[in-house]
């Protein structure tokens, strides 16, 4: 039972913690920075171009740092380094690519995550967007000098100009009393673009190009400049130092029974007790109708603000500094629960209560503490919180052909859940895939990487639903056409004359999906680019239908760049329009992109 | 604060195992409740004598979910399976022994629960379509995927489409899975027009709603140019069945009749007027939270008949497939055709069963313009849930296969298989059909006459299940019926039963155990269920034998037991010494719950060992038979049914012996 949870806690554990506030790095001028030289600064707006490379143009302003630097024209004088230092540390930024482009992120100065023009890729190397950069040593034989590089998990890279946000859970590494390094230096996690690339990877010493060649627990954040032009905006962290919650003189006492409360607890004598040095459901030798008892104290670092959260399949209840922290709840295995307190420094008196009575749960307990220096770690044995063994999941790829399934697909619109009931996905071997809801005749998603993870149907008897397994832009799921008596009238739904058709196979099994409406003959066809950079979307009607329109985008930003291309949203995606009379217009709060459909429109969504 | 909490509750929708809250039950719920099915009929080794299994031979990894399956016009076999793919089998047949060829025509399609072949094309339905694929270029593959009409669904799991079935007009009858409730996650609803209805769609897409009442309908049949249906147990569905189904009949279930206010619709009944003449229990405790409805032993209810005088459009079932004696989870349903080569039973109806992994035979007749007649086991020790059939060209059946989910007796996921008859005769009873003053039977073979005389190797028993919200119904209403009278026919195949107190509707479990044909074997299966819908009109026997005076009715009735509260936990001591395997196997087989339930193995319910590790007194053993606690067994899927027809002695014999099995 239980199978998921253990993917739940990765999944969803990363970015869990309490909602301590993340430090902002200010954007307004250079002062966060050391002193650096002039390819740095701070702007308002940047925009960049797909075909041109290392372009990029900037407008004055705030809220922007870019770095501008001709391709060739090296030095580790040109990276920038932030006055803050840290250890430990949770960032997440925003950042944007020239075309074949090149930076990196130095954590502590010391490790790179590379950063990287590395859209279209099928293969991502570790010199790619994401990667881990390889260590060095000089003295090897050539060709053998780089190791230890980690290539992403998949390549999600985006078009040059368009915002990429990447998250970064960085552990630095531990020394003892005499400077002695005694752990690595860890990722603990990198989530780049919505897609988790990396987690719990040791990183054995600096990579190569590091600012000093040692390992350190404190250093500045670094960002390479010397490679071609990015830019960053939305830097946030948090910062942690290495202290932690810990027991003393923990005691335990093991009952055996069926209770519902800890006065029926207390009703009986422990059978075992002992000391322990973390919590652990498994002293109680049982795996049903016990309770265990721990007492003791906390040593609490500096006085303030504690979160605590537990897991536990069963009962818990739980006093810290003799205020009742959790009440006597019941929890199913791999859920958890959390509160917030202020403690004092030093030992605070400890109690908390677990038992269970329900013989189809699995016995865990966890225990968590965090504060705003503090990282969230475990107060517990780390057995015993798991539970059971995950389900083995069933995924669909594509290989060869595209692969077209059918299955309910879940979205979010305007913040509200949404089933897609006639969802058709398309999955491509460039890499990246679309799904199409054939009740609008919608083209509602795109994404690059893997392509469904369908375990949620075909495991056990399955909801219907598959999820897609890569970066996604959401599109929207309203109606690719409509009659507009006149083109200022806003966009609508479908009417009855709408009759979905289906869909066609090409020679290459590419689908062109056909429907009727408003007495036309629709065909819809999305094909993916070789390169895997876009897809290009032609729509053809046949038989005469007036003030046929279709709406390629909508979105609150839509803008026209010099070379035709429009930039969706916050530089989401591009649309380059191939055949066809765009005009851009402005309709409840919403820029519309929408075109006169009287023949054949054709255009490239870019991602 | 963000919590783990959060994020694992999105995942709840997909992954039924751990649900707390009742709202998310709906997803650990049901579609049968599989229980049982009787030992009793247990011989495998005495079928296969008759009738074998021949399992098709499948590539690894190629995953045979069989939702459709059907023939073309060269004899080929044809599946659509729950991953979406549609097959052609070539040498399906293994003529020569070489292995069959499997040949993907079409794939990506959502959750297939059905296919015919017509014109050149397959027509399956998926979850929201009926789709018609047709391959235009020749190379063997779909290229055409054409919608023929969408159907509206809200994406709730259960929605399960079926079909299609081909009518003589060459329109298409597709049927519809009810949902069922957020709060009220045991009631079925329909959430979008037609939902829980048969719809009849022609070639051109156009819909017509053509009947309702259905709850999961994933029994369906094109029989002489008849649309019939099989449901199984459930709420407001005592036990399976299969019916005629014509337009505009009212099957029982409630939550189609939403939709009866549509100008199209043809059943004009409407929820209210339904509720009105019964209860649905739509009751809620003093926090203002709803009530699940669960029997009520004291009270009679009402049984689906006596509804018909109120409601015109309600249709009753043709024959009950008592509910995990012969079936839990009625699928396809099919004639014999083969004139023949598959054995004695031209013209009878075949019923699969996807939990209980079996086959029924069922032989119809219609007396006074109504359905009515005798279901009878036929074959099991399928590899996975039955669900589609079809007769291959030479007579031979294949039979597609999967529990998907759901558990069954098989303990494969799924597969195709094929039941071949070997050309031997099995005695068995033919046919039973209704008499004016009793029962006729028809042998496959002439009777050793002193058995076929003797009263004292026929038993008739009768009962009902109750019309209720309550998932399913316990029998109910139980006689047995005293027969006055019998007469054999000259030549030794037939017996006719003048028989005491029967009544019209109920089921009549008719056993001939003893009986044996003129080379001494007793029948392959020894008990037929005949729905009395209709006591024919005509002639009375004469000349029959009268039942010899001082000979008492037969009736394996059990013997009253003093009740103790399951709580008591002195119960405990009314078996001192647990009873050996051998000692309860009669009852594990004659309450059905072997069929679910193996000593040391899963099944479709844990087994009695790991029941054993629970370490339940006896008492709670015997409440929980009465009152069964899904929630305590969440890795399986199907709930057991409370069996409150279990005597209380039974129960405590069994829980004593299951405890015994503790180490």
């Amino acid at each position: 039972m239980t199978k998921n949870f253990i993917k739940n806690l990765i999944f969803c554990g990363l970015w869990a913690s309490a909602a301590y506030a993340q430090q902002t790095l200010p954007l307004n001028d250079m002062s966060a920075f050391r002193p650096i030289k002039e390819n740095w600064s701070i702007v308002g707006s940047v925009v960049s171009n797909i075909d041109q490379l290392n372009a990029m143009t900037t407008e004055s302003g705030s809220g922007i740092l870019v770095c501008k630097n001709e391709i060739g024209k090296y030095g580790i004088e040109k990276d920038l380094l932030t006055l803050m230092e840290h250890g430990d540390l949770d960032i997440e930024l925003d950042f944007m690519m020239a075309k074949g482009s090149n930076s990196g992120i130095y954590l502590q100065g010391r490790y790179e995550i590379q950063l990287f023009d590395s859209w279209g890729k099928k293969m991502a190397k570790y010199n790619d967007l994401g990667g881990i950069y390889e260590r060095w040593d000089e003295s090897k034989p050539e060709g053998s000098k780089g190791y230890e590089g980690i290539a992403p998990r998949i390549n999600v890279a985006k078009a040059p100009g368009l915002w990429q946000n990447i998250k970064i859970s960085f552990q630095a590494p531990r020394f003892d009393t005499n400077g002695k390094k005694i752990s690595n230096a860890k990722i603990l996690s990198i989530i780049l673009n919505n897609i988790l690339i990396h987690e719990n990877v040791e990183i054995t010493g600096p990579t190569r190009g590091a600012l000093v060649d040692n390992e350190v627990s404190q250093g500045p954040l670094r960002f390479q400049g010397d490679h071609g032009n990015v830019a960053f905006r939305n830097i946030k962290y948090k910062s942690f130092n290495q202290k932690t919650l810990a027991f003393s003189d923990l005691k335990f006492g093991v009952y055996k029974g069926n209770f519902r409360t800890v006065a029926d607890i207390e009703k009986i004598k422990p059978e075992t007790s002992g000391n322990v040095a973390l919590l652990n459901w498994n002293v109680s030798n049982a795996e049903n109708e016990f309770a265990v008892k721990y007492v003791g104290k906390i040593k609490v670092p500096v006085a303030g603000k504690y979160t605590f959260t537990t897991v536990h399949g069963g009962n818990s209840q739980m006093k810290i500094n003799g205020q009742e922290a959790f009440k006597n709840g019941w929890l199913n295995s791999g859920e958890d629960r959390q509160m917030t307190i202020d403690l004092p420094a030093g030992d605070v008196d400890f109690e908390m209560y677990y038992w269970k009575a329900d013989g189809w749960l699995q016995p865990s307990l966890g225990l968590y503490a965090e504060s705003e220096t503090i990282r969230k770690h475990a107060l517990h044995y780390a057995n015993s919180a798991l539970v059971a063994n995950p389900t083995s999941p069933i995924l669909l790829t594509s290989a060869i052909e595209p692969v077209i399934l059918r299955s309910f697909m879940d979205i979010k619109e305007d913040g509200k859940a949404k089933r897609i009931v006639h969802a058709v996905s398309v999955g491509n071997k460039e890499n990246i895939h679309f799904t199409y809801d054939l009740d609008n005749g919608a083209l509602f998603q795109i994404w690059k990487g893997g392509f469904l993870n369908t375990t949620p149907m075909w495991n056990d008897r399955g909801d219907g639903s598959s999820k897609p397994m890569g970066s996604v832009i959401s599109l929207s799921d309203s109606p690719l056409l409509n009659v507009l008596a006149s083109p200022t009238n806003s966009w609508g739904n479908l009417d009855e004359s709408y009759r979905p058709r289906g869909y066609e196979l090409d020679e290459n099994g590419q689908p062109t999906f056909k429907y009727d409406f408003a007495g036309g003959f629709i065909s819809d066809k999305i094909t993916p680019s070789e390169d895997g950079k876009l897809f290009k979307r032609e729509i053809a009607v046949k038989g005469s239908v007036t003030n046929l329109y279709a709406r390629l985008a909508v979105a609150k930003n839509i803008t026209k760049t010099p070379e035709g291309l429009y930039i969706i949203g916050d530089n989401a995606y591009y649309l380059k329009v191939i055949e066809g009379t765009p005009s851009i217009r402005e309709s409840n709060g919403q820029k519309e992109l929408i075109a006169p459909l009287s023949e054949k429109i054709t255009y490239s969504i870019i991602f | 604060m963000v919590s783990v909490k959060n994020c694992s509750s999105l995942n709840l929708k997909i992954y039924s195992k751990f649900l707390k809250s009742k709202k998310m039950k709906n997803i650990i719920k049901i579609f049968i409740s599989l229980l049982t099915f009787s030992s009793v009929f247990a011989q495998n080794a005495a079928e296969n004598d008759y009738y074998r299994i021949i399992t098709l031979p499948v590539a690894e990894g190629m995953l045979l979910e069989v939702g459709g399956i059907t023939t073309l016009p060269n004899g080929d076999v044809a599946l659509a399976t729950r991953r979406g793919d549609i097959w052609v089998i070539n040498n399906a047949y293994m003529n020569g022994g070489s292995a069959p060829y499997y040949r993907k025509f079409a794939s990506g399609l959502h959750e297939i629960l059905g296919l015919i072949y017509k014109n050149g094309s397959f027509y399956c339905a998926q979850r929201g379509e009926l789709t018609k694929l047709t391959d235009k270029n020749g190379d063997g593959k779909a290229d055409s995927y054409e919608t023929v009409c969408n159907l509206p669904i809200s994406g709730h799991y259960h929605e399960y489409t079926f079909g299609p079935k081909l009518m003589p007009d060459g329109s298409m009858i597709v049927t519809g899975n009810v949902a069922f409730g957020d709060e009220e996650w045991w009631r079925g609803e329909s959430r979008r027009p037609w939902r829980g209805w048969a719809v009849k769609i022609t070639e051109d897409g156009k819909l017509e709603p053509y009947a309702t009442g259905m709850r999961s309908p994933c029994g369906i049949g094109a029989i002489d140019g008849e649309f019939w249906y099989g449901d199984n147990q459930g709420d407001w569905m005592g036990s399976g069945f299969i019916a005629q189904v014509n337009k505009g009949d009212f099957m029982g279930h409630p939550a189609g009749l939403r939709w009866t206010g549509e100008p199209n619709s043809p059943v004009k009944l409407t929820t209210e007027q339904l509720y009105a003449k019964i209860d649905p229990r739509k009751t809620k405790d003093a926090n203002g939270y709803y009530i699940k409805p669960e029997n009520i032993e004291s009270e009679r209810g009402k049984y689906l008949f006596e509804m018909k005088k109120d409601i015109p459009e309600l249709k009753l079932p043709a024959v009950w497939l008592p509910h995990g004696v012969l079936g839990i989870s009625t699928s396809e349903i099919i004639k014999d055709e083969t004139n023949g080569a598959f054995g004695p039973f031209t013209g009878q109806l075949f019923v699969g069963d996807e939990g209980k992994s079996n086959l029924t035979r069922v032989f119809i007749e219609k007396i006074n313009g109504q359905y009515q007649g005798a279901a009878f086991p036929f074959k099991e020790g399928f590899q996975s849930g039955t669900l589609r059939m079809v007769f291959g060209n030479d007579g031979s059946m294949f039979v597609g296969e999967t529990n998907r989910g759901w558990g069954s007796a098989g303990t494969t996921t799924a597969g195709v298989e094929r039941l071949v008859w070997t050309g031997k005769m099995p005695f068995e009873m033919k046919t039973v059909k209704a008499t004016p003053d009793g029962f006729e039977v028809e042998f496959t073979k002439p009777v050793n006459k002193a058995t076929a005389a003797d009263f004292k190797n026929y038993q008739i028993r009768s009962f009902i299940y109750k019309y209720q919200p309550v998932y399913g119904s316990p029998t109910v209403d139980e006689k047995f019926l005293n027969i006055k009278g019998l007469k054999l026919s000259d030549d030794g195949l037939k017996v006719r039963l003048l028989v005491d107190g029967l009544r019209e509707h109920y089921i009549h479990e008719l056993k001939a155990d003893g009986v044996k044909d003129i080379d001494n074997k007793t029948l392959l299966h020894n008990t037929a269920y005949y729905t009395l819908n209709n006591i024919p009109s005509g002639e009375k026997m004469t000349n029959y034998t009268p039942r010899p005076a001082n000979l008492k009715v037969n009736a394996t009735a059990t013997a009253e037991v003093k009740l103790t509260t399951p709580d008591d936990v002195s119960a405990k001591k009314v078996v001192a010494k647990a009873p050996t395997f051998e000692e309860v196997k009669p009852l594990l087989q004659k309450h059905t719950c072997l069929a679910c339930h193996q000593v040391d193995k899963r099944q479709v319910g844990p087994a009695y060992k790991d029941v054993a590790k629970r370490g339940y007194s006896d008492a709670k053993i015997v409440s929980l038979i009465y009152k069964p606690q899904p929630k305590n067994w969440p890795e399986y899927a199907t709930e057991m049914a409370p069996m409150p027809q279990v005597p209380q002695a039974d129960a405590l014999k069994i829980a004593a012996w299951i405890n015994s099995l503790k180490k």
